[in-house]
């Protein structure tokens, strides 16, 4: 368990924080530029000294402004890979995995098991500089988890790589969060990268947070759409691999609140994925239709009608317990006369839905 | 021409000897100094960084007279080192290596300085993160990578001191095998009327030491770059 409850005050700049963390799992620091995610992390590794608070792990206290502790960074045993990496160019690849790892406690995670995960194997003779961004960042990764940390953060570690090279590190990442079993702290400003990997979603603006929860909760959330950005308003679906229809190539998930069928997906059966639906990729219908091609159709209640700046209206719908959102024209509204409360029929087409990792 | 004579030989050895006493004494303080200069900061912080780069602005001679009246015999500190431990600078070769390494200190100081304050922190706080303290961080991180500073410092201040005569002068005296190093004893031979052959072969000795100073940092520097995974010909 991770509780940070802390003041960070420059003379342009406060960062009011006040969370706690499970003991697993992702989760995500988002926010703009300057919202204070980068100078959260710094404080809890120790590179940035709040001015007031406690930052505890594991009910051990690395920071007590009222108490005077303030455990050095050396001595914090938390795992840190930064934006640029910072590998040290003085070293090898294997000099740089092995500068943090203590002799004592090489076993877990294994020394072997992090160099074939992170596929470092036939780079540890080279020297960082002459590696892709993309390597580095896993080299960073390695080294900061060779030193047994009790907890990872990760400060951006994509922000740096082009499209190609996120697209190569993304799974790497993704198949760490499966395997470790301490808990990581990922900074971004990129939703994208957060539904892929996140599970609990802390919200920043300007040194605040204005919401935390877990990441479908959050991003469905009515008021936070203006964050994510209002262009790409979509709904989030915790789902769990059903089975397979491999003749029609379809794969049907279950979530809180149902079924639902998407393009067929590799993955197997009982695999947790995330399912995403743009909110403009998703009819309303006010009595259940037939003879459609759309394959999931949800009984559902129209929960909140708002309007947005596009000019659009944006209905919240409530399948059982799960939020989803559906974007309509004015005129589709009026025509239809749409109004909170109101049962209807939610129609997403399979094709547009977007399973993630 | 390659039968040196004894004049030569001492004013050589003694050269060398001097020089390499002066960088003895300016490598690990300079170090010293140069990184609480880049990586601390303190009230007074300028005065530190005033009084290292005297000897850069003040004539060498005064230099000289400031060493004598602070360590002669009879200056403030000398007398008190000549009655404690019976050891005296004043006149003695190793008199001449204080007045060199003090010449040649600023010149270390900075190519440390400018090396080490071009050295990304974040590589710093990197190995904090990985458990390293602020010693390992120093041993492994700071002073390696400000290797060509600390190559490019020692060679100028070997050179400095190889070329140094004012303060040495002033200090020491110009006393043949004691404190008479290759410039003080060509500055001899050309005050003496006649035959200039003493002069140029030391005037000769002093070019091929400075040239082969220079080689052995250029070979040095491409070694220390090729090392540190940078690639940008030499360091100094």
């Amino acid at each position: 368990m991770i509780e940070a409850k802390f003041i960070v005050e420059r003379s342009d700049f406060k960062l009011t924080v006040d969370f706690q963390m499970p003991e697993k799992g992702v989760t995500a620091l988002f926010g703009q530029s300057g919202s204070g995610k980068t100078t959260t992390i710094n404080a809890i590794c120790g590179l940035v000294k709040p001015d007031l608070g406690t930052i505890r792990i594991n009910g051990h206290t690395l920071f007590d402004s009222d108490k005077g502790i303030n455990v050095p960074t050396s001595k914090r045993g938390l795992g840190y890979v930064f934006q640029e990496g910072r590998l040290f160019p003085h070293m090898t690849v294997q000099e740089n995995l092995f500068y943090g790892m203590k002799s004592t406690n090489i076993s877990i995670p294994a020394k072997e098991d992090v160099i074939n995960i992170l596929g470092l194997a036939k780079f540890l003779d080279r020297k960082p500089l002459s590696l892709s961004g993309g390597e580095r960042q896993r080299v960073g990764i390695g080294r900061a988890l060779l030193c047994s940390p009790k907890i990872l953060l990760m400060d951006e570690p994509l922000a740096a790589l082009d499209v190609a090279r996120k697209q190569e590190l993304l799974p790497y990442i993704s198949t760490l969060k499966d395997i470790l079993k301490i808990p990581i702290i990922y900074v971004s400003h990129q939703i994208d990268e957060i539904m892929h990997l996140a599970d609990t979603l802390i919200l920043l603006n300007n040194g605040e947070i204005v919401a935390q929860g877990p990441v479908s909760e959050v991003i469905n959330g009515g008021n936070n759409s203006s964050y994510f950005g209002i262009g790409v308003k979509s709904s989030f679906l915790t789902c769990t691999v059903d089975n397979h229809e491999t003749e029609a190539r379809i794969s049907n998930l279950k979530f809180n609140g149902g079924s639902i069928s998407t393009k067929f997906i590799d993955k197997p059966i009982g695999t947790k994925v995330r399912a995403k639906i743009r909110a403009q990729d998703i009819a309303i219908a006010l009595k259940q239709p037939s003879d459609i091609s759309i394959a999931n159709i949800f009984e559902t209640r129209i929960h909140s009608i708002e309007k947005n700046d596009l000019d659009f209206m944006d209905l919240q719908l409530k399948v059982k317990d799960t939020i989803i959102w559906s974007r309509l024209t004015r005129r589709s509204v009026s025509n239809l006369q749409l109004t909170p409360g109101q049962k209807v029929f939610a129609l997403i087409k399979s094709t547009a839905i977007e399973v993630l990792g | 021409m390659l039968n040196f004579t004894p004049v030569e030989i001492d004013a050589l050895y003694l050269t060398l000897k001097v020089a390499l006493f002066s960088i003895a004494i300016c490598l690990p303080t300079g170090i010293l100094v140069a990184f609480i200069l880049s990586r601390t900061s303190f009230p007074g912080k300028w005065l530190l960084d005033g009084i290292v780069h005297l000897p850069l602005v003040m004539p060498p001679v005064v230099v000289g007279y400031l060493l004598l009246i602070l360590l002669g015999k009879r200056g403030v500190i000398g007398e008190w080192l000549y009655e404690t431990f019976n050891i005296t600078v004043a006149f003695s070769w190793t008199g001449a290596a204080i007045a060199s390494a003090v010449m040649a200190f600023p010149l270390m100081v900075r190519a440390v300085r400018l090396s080490i304050d071009s050295i990304d922190q974040g590589l710093e706080s990197a190995a904090s993160t990985l458990g390293a303290n602020r010693l390992r961080i120093l041993l492994t991180i700071t002073l390696p990578l400000s290797l060509p500073g600390i190559i490019a410092g020692t060679i100028l201040a070997f050179a400095r001191s190889l070329g140094e005569f004012g303060a040495t002068i002033t200090f020491v005296s110009n006393i043949p095998g004691e404190t008479q190093t290759l410039p003080l004893a060509l500055y001899n031979f050309t005050q003496l009327p006649g035959d200039q052959t003493p002069a140029i072969r030391l005037l000769l000795i002093s070019l091929v030491l400075a040239f082969s100073a220079l080689i052995a940092s250029d070979v040095l520097a491409r070694r220390v770059n090729k090392r540190l995974g940078v690639n940008n010909g030499g360091a100094r």
